[in-house]
């Protein structure tokens, strides 16, 4: 764990209205972080997506927000305005989501997307422009230039994504939200990915939460794991320490994994216990 | 599931019955999902005005002849091209007929031209478009052509042409309205069958052996028509502007009846000192209008799929 | 049962055609579950589309039960083959209940007592009957691909093609789908095509694997010999490795 605190949360809330009344997605969620590389693993319903735009106060229509405490890099985020809000997302957070296909704007070349994120921070077009040369090469992209003319469509999944990662660090955030960035992505493209971002994040001394239901590569990927369920967290471990990990619910999910290495003939299913819904009680 | 929901008043006996999460029968299941888009739908209040305006329409055309005393047909010269007051409160005409009862009695007219044309040309529309949205190839490109041909015209010279043709009075003008009507629907419903046939539940009915006729009727068709439906409402507007020009050239609805477009162009000549005999029946229309727009948009937003 | 003989595909026209299958040549024995791996765009989905006649115009012959497969699917093939898609929230119609949705193979193919295979299949399944009136968007993920399975079932095929079947679902999930189509093929002697980009999971559920890249079948390998290792195309190697660090 690093020295300086980076991000701060403490009792998150968020619910939506249905049919039946309000429901709470994310109930009573906390964590500490420093510039670290930071999982929230969970699967599909357990408010890992909704808690990590929680903290760009980026939700859904018909979402509300409350936590006790948001405090990122010293100020408090629950306090500001929209406009200084504003500020804050995409030049002090970035983040980035599953699939660039749908995240970058079809009708803009890669270079006049990265400059437009360049120029936000102020500077002039001539600058912006090499700037962003520099930026896709940053993330391992040798022909920039040709990059950077070419439409999203044009370039290959990986590709793609790496240049959405330059987009977002172009105003040198602090920390980086990470949205299932690999999902979408074929296997042999995800660990070149995961390099560059590593990379970026050593260099940069970026923190980064790592949002994503697969368990091993989170494992395999960051420093600490959170694990949800529910819209709670129900484990916190070090990532090189996750096959010991102690919820019922995380060794169910580590076991129901199939393993090239380990052949089984049936699968371990996991069985919920309902009690498990109570657990990661927030401390008062 | 892995949402808390919290206590809620579902006490009402038929309200749990239809929100049940495990319907017992398909009525039962068809009856909850109507219920749902219901209260979607309910939720927007312009959208409940619009409703308002069109069942308002409906009870008029019904019940007019209760809801005013005076004829629509009967002069009484000497009451003419009064101004809205007491006795008449919308006014008199230069036949000394009260505008309120004519229009009261002109929503019939209006009512009949707009349903027998949204009946007639929304089917023909996303019949055809649905066929050649699926079939593609040569029949697509022939049904095509066809429906270009017929949004070559604007729709009111080709409704002004067929009525010619056919000669004045409703029945033409519903025909020809309706012929009128029809392409955008067959656009609209191919433009959606082209997206839905990639669909793997149409590739599953495929494999199961369903034969084209089949699963345009039964899987594409039903997919369609929220779109056919909204925009039919959208269109209501244009297609009681088109009927009422057609009665303010005098080849709908033939005097001494009452129609909308008729009364406004036999109020023309009074427009400056008696501007009550055009404008009322044009406020009617842009009222009924209205909310006909409204109605379909309140339809979009609640019939719009925004579960995945 | 089913032999692929040097089978190619192209899509698209002109200068822009792909080759998305060349030379594609493979048998599925009698309850035999074969595996397709590969990374996305290498044709592995292709091929099933073609057999299930999904896809257009191709190139090689396709034999099921030795008879060679014409341009279009008949009945008759819809009572022997069936598939389960990818996307559970695509491959179910919208507007129609489960019981809709599984009615309809036995309406087209006019086979009775509906009430009564719906109930059994969706017992196979494990899906209670209180299901059978729910809309799709009513179900999650895996009841989705539950019903998906048991619509596939309904005409009781003895082949069934899955295409990613599990790749959308979460992974507890995935391992009671993976188990239950394990325990199906079993008990009704099913034989697999089964199509993912996931190692572990084909490994599973598969005796043989077939290693696809590009449109082309680079290796073909069996279960054990992957666990191994031993296998021979650097590809494969890459695939095997990658599967393995994330475990």
């Amino acid at each position: 764990m690093s020295a300086a605190e980076l991000l701060r949360i403490e009792d998150l809330r968020v619910s939506f209205a249905g049919d039946a009344g309000r429901s709470e997605a994310v109930r009573g969620v906390g964590f500490a972080m420093g510039r670290e590389k930071l999982g929230i693993v969970g699967e599909s319903g357990s408010g890992k997506s909704l808690t990590a735009r929680s903290v760009l106060r980026l939700l859904p229509p018909g979402a509300v927000m409350s936590a006790r405490t948001l405090t990122f890099d010293g100020t408090d985020l629950m306090a500001l305005s929209a406009r200084a809000m504003r500020r804050v997302r995409g030049q002090r957070i970035g983040l980035i989501p599953q699939d660039p296909k749908f995240a970058l704007n079809p009708v803009m070349t890669i270079g006049r997307q990265i400059a437009e994120a360049v120029r936000l921070i102020g500077t002039s077009r001539a600058v912006a422009k090499e700037r962003t040369l520099d930026l896709l090469r940053d993330v391992g992209i040798e022909d920039a230039r040709r990059v950077a003319r070419a439409y999203p469509h044009e370039l290959s999944g990986g590709m793609a994504q790496r240049a959405m990662i330059a987009m977002m660090i172009a105003p040198d955030p602090a920390l980086l939200i990470a949205d299932e960035p690999t999902s979408a992505l074929d296997v042999s493209v995800r660990r070149q990915v995961l390099d560059i971002l590593d990379g970026l994040i050593e260099d940069r001394g970026m923190g980064l939460v790592f949002i994503s239901h697969d368990l091993g590569l989170v494992g395999a990927f960051c420093d600490r794991v959170l694990v949800m369920y529910s819209g709670r967290i129900v484990e916190r471990c070090e990532a090189r320490a996750l096959a010991h990990a102690r919820h019922p619910y995380t060794q169910g999910l580590l076991a129901a994994r199939p393993r090239l290495k380990v052949p089984v003939a049936v699968l371990p299913v996991l069985e919920r216990d309902p009690a498990w819904t109570d657990d990661g009680e927030p401390a008062p | 599931m892995t949402m808390r929901q919290s206590d809620a008043p579902n006490s009402v006996g038929w309200r749990a019955w239809l929100l049940d999460e495990s319907p017992s029968g398909p009525w039962q299941a068809r009856l909850g999902r109507t219920w749902r888009l219901w209260r979607a739908f309910a939720r927007n209040p312009l959208a409940l005005a619009g409703l308002a305006v069109v069942l308002g329409l409906v009870v008029v055309a019904l019940f007019a002849p209760w809801l005013t005393p005076y004829s629509p047909v009967e002069q009484d010269l000497s009451v003419r091209l009064l101004a809205p007051n007491g006795a008449h409160w919308l006014g008199t005409d230069q036949f000394g007929r009260d505008i309120l009862g004519r229009i009261l009695y002109g929503a019939r007219t209006t009512l009949l031209i707009v349903t027998l044309v949204a009946a007639i040309s929304a089917p023909i529309g996303l019949v055809i478009g649905c066929v050649a949205g699926y079939a593609g190839g040569w029949l697509d490109k022939v049904l095509m052509r066809v429906t270009d041909i017929f949004l070559a015209f604007p729709k009111l010279i080709l409704a002004l042409a067929l009525v010619a043709a056919l000669g004045p009075g409703i029945e033409n003008a519903v025909i020809a309205i309706a012929l009128a009507a029809w392409p955008p629907f067959a656009r609209l419903a191919r433009a959606e069958t082209l997206t839905i046939r990639g669909s793997d539940f149409i590739a599953a009915a495929r494999l199961q052996g369903a034969s084209p006729m089949r699963i345009v009727w039964g899987e594409v068709m039903p997919l369609c028509m929220p779109s056919v439906l909204v925009r039919t409402s959208l269109d209501m507007a244009g297609i009681i502007l088109i009927a009422a020009g057609l009665g303010f050239l005098g080849l709908g609805a033939q005097p001494p009846a009452a129609e909308w477009g008729a009364m406004i162009a036999s109020g023309r000549q009074f427009m400056l000192d008696q501007w009550w005999v055009a404008a009322m029946p044009g406020l009617a229309i842009l009222v009924v209008s209205l909310g006909f727009n409204l109605l379909g948009d309140g339809l979009r937003d609640a019939l719009d799929p925004k579960q995945p | 049962m089913i032999e692929f003989e040097n089978l190619s595909v192209r899509f698209g026209e002109g200068a822009g055609r792909v080759a998305a299958l060349s030379d594609f040549t493979l048998s599925v024995g009698e309850g035999e579950a074969v595996g397709l791996v590969g990374e996305s765009g290498g044709g592995k989905s292709t091929v099933l589309r073609t057999l299930a006649g999904l896809a257009p115009v191709y190139g090689g012959a396709i034999r099921l039960d030795g008879r060679v497969l014409g341009r279009r699917r008949d009945r008759a093939f819809a009572r022997r083959v069936q598939m389960v898609f990818q996307d559970p929230y695509g491959s179910l119609h919208p507007r129609q209940t489960v019981a809709g949705c599984l009615a309809l193979p036995l309406r087209i193919h006019r086979l009775g007592d509906v009430d009564a295979r719906i109930a059994a299949v969706l017992n196979d399944v494990g899906l209670g009957l209180e299901y059978r009136f729910r809309y799709p968007h009513q179900l999650s993920g895996g009841q989705r691909q539950r019903v998906a399975i048991a619509r596939a079932l309904m005409l009781e095929p003895g082949i069934l093609l899955l295409d990613e079947p599990t790749s959308a679902l979460d992974v507890s999930v995935q391992a009671e789908i993976l188990n239950l189509l394990a325990r199906l093929r079993e008990e009704r002697s099913l034989s697999y095509l089964f199509v993912s980009h996931d190692l572990a999971v084909v490994a599973h559920l598969c005796d043989r694997l077939g290693v696809m890249q590009g449109g082309r079948l680079i290796e073909t390998i069996s279960a054990g010999d992957l666990r191994a290792g031993r296998s021979r195309h650097p590809y494969s190697q890459g695939l095997i490795a990658e599967a393995a660090a994330l475990a």
